[in-house]
């Protein structure tokens, strides 16, 4: 999976600038609404082919657990 | 004597006058935007049911439409199902309400489904077995839903979704080509609890519900949880579309326009991004009637013919998918 791709898309779903995303980003409350988790849910699918739990994704507090959940499913 | 082959020959949709645009809606919940609201649901406004207006009500003058532009008469229907989640009663069945409302012959067979968004495909299934195998020659399949009953007024995720109304559609029988088939269907009950309402039934009577916190959650209501169900559909219904290309023995390029279930622009548009369908192929117009369940696939085809985007002769794939999970997918071809 090409990881800074991945956070690139993934910073425009969080609408935040992709300069300042990192894994250890803390995930507020009104970034990382239910939209989110499933627009999340389909940049998974389309980097891996797998579609992951919602409810697994939803429970993420940082960007390094998304991308967890994104590799390891 | 050549086989019967079951036909869609018509549909006429109703909904209920009480409208609820974007900007009740975002004035109600003060930090919301209609513009927002539109971006994600794909949806400006939905029909509300009036205090004591049923589902089979709605369902009874959507049929009337069709005895009205003269396209049937109450005396050649011979089988009636009401497909709905939103019945009069838990008995009798509502298709019997409705049989002798329309005044439909007593010699109608009429019988009520249990499905919601994958119901009108399921639907079609029961009407070319019923035409196939000579038991019927004109049904009335009505479709029919008041989520708006289900819904807390306080739940402004699913009721910027959901609108309540009903279609009828003509299934006749004809000789010829196969055009309604073949039909892909599928159930994984194992994600009921993600899309329920759970009170009010027999597994847990009304007056054994007690309130929840927050009260949103209380099982008098309905409960979805997106992300899940979200999930499903991703999963599922390019999976479907697949095997029903093959079994239809077609290429996706074959196929004139794509129908599926109006759930609500984000996910619709994550499905047809994944099945690379081209957008002038891809139906989408919720716009003006919202995720009305089992009626989205009828009205937005309704809508699609007015707009000439599915003439005779087009061949269109329909898919229907959601609470059960259920789904059920078929190629129909435009008499």
């Amino acid at each position: 999976m090409d990881e800074a791709a991945f956070l690139k898309q993934l910073a425009e779903i969080l609408q935040v600038s992709g300069e300042t995303i990192t894994a250890d980003r803390v995930l507020t409350e009104s970034e990382w609404d239910s939209v989110a988790v499933m627009s999340t849910i389909a940049l998974i699918d389309e980097y891996t082919g797998r579609t992951v739990s919602g409810s697994a994704l939803a429970r993420c507090g940082t960007v390094r657990e998304i991308l967890t959940v994104a590799i390891s499913g | 004597m050549t086989p019967k082959r079951a036909v869609l020959k018509a549909i006429r949709s109703y909904l209920p006058d009480k409208k609820e645009t974007n900007a009740d809606l975002a004035r109600e919940f003060g930090d919301w935007d209609v513009k927002k609201i539109f971006d994600k649901t794909g949806i400006s406004v939905r029909s509300i049911a009036a205090p004591g207006e049923c589902a089979s009500d709605m369902g009874a003058n959507a049929a009337q439409k069709l005895f009205q532009d003269g396209l049937l008469t109450p005396e050649q229907v011979d089988f009636l199902i009401f497909c709905t989640q939103s019945p009069d009663f838990f008995l009798p069945a509502s298709a019997c309400l409705i049989q002798a409302r329309l005044g439909l012959r007593t010699s109608c067979g009429a019988i009520d489904v249990n499905q919601g968004c994958s119901g009108y495909v399921y639907s079609l299934a029961l009407a070319k077995g019923l035409i196939e195998s000579g038991t019927a020659d004109n049904i009335l399949l009505i479709t029919g839903d008041t989520y708006s009953r289900y819904i807390h007024p306080a739940d402004r995720s699913v009721r910027t979704i959901f609108g309540d109304g009903a279609a009828a559609s003509w299934v006749g029988a004809d000789g010829g080509e196969e055009r309604i088939g073949p039909f892909i269907l599928g159930t994984d009950g194992s994600g009921a609890k993600h899309l329920i309402v759970e009170a009010g039934a027999t597994r847990m009577p009304a007056a054994e519900a007690g309130a929840a916190s927050p009260e949103t959650q209380s099982p008098k209501y309905l409960y979805m949880n997106g992300g899940e169900v979200f999930t499903f559909t991703l999963a599922e219904v390019p999976r479907m579309i697949g095997e029903l290309l093959l079994r239809a023995n077609i290429a996706m390029e074959q196929v004139d326009y794509f129908v599926f279930h109006q759930a609500n622009r984000f996910m619709l548009e994550q499905l047809r991004r994944k099945l690379r369908i081209p957008p002038e192929k891809f139906c989408m117009n919720l716009e003006s009637y919202g995720n009305t369940v089992s009626s989205t696939i009828p009205m937005a085809m309704e809508i699609a013919n007015a707009e000439g985007k599915i003439g005779p002769g087009a061949r269109i794939i329909v898919a229907g998918f959601g609470v059960g999970y259920s789904w059920a997918g078929t190629v129909l071809t435009i008499p």
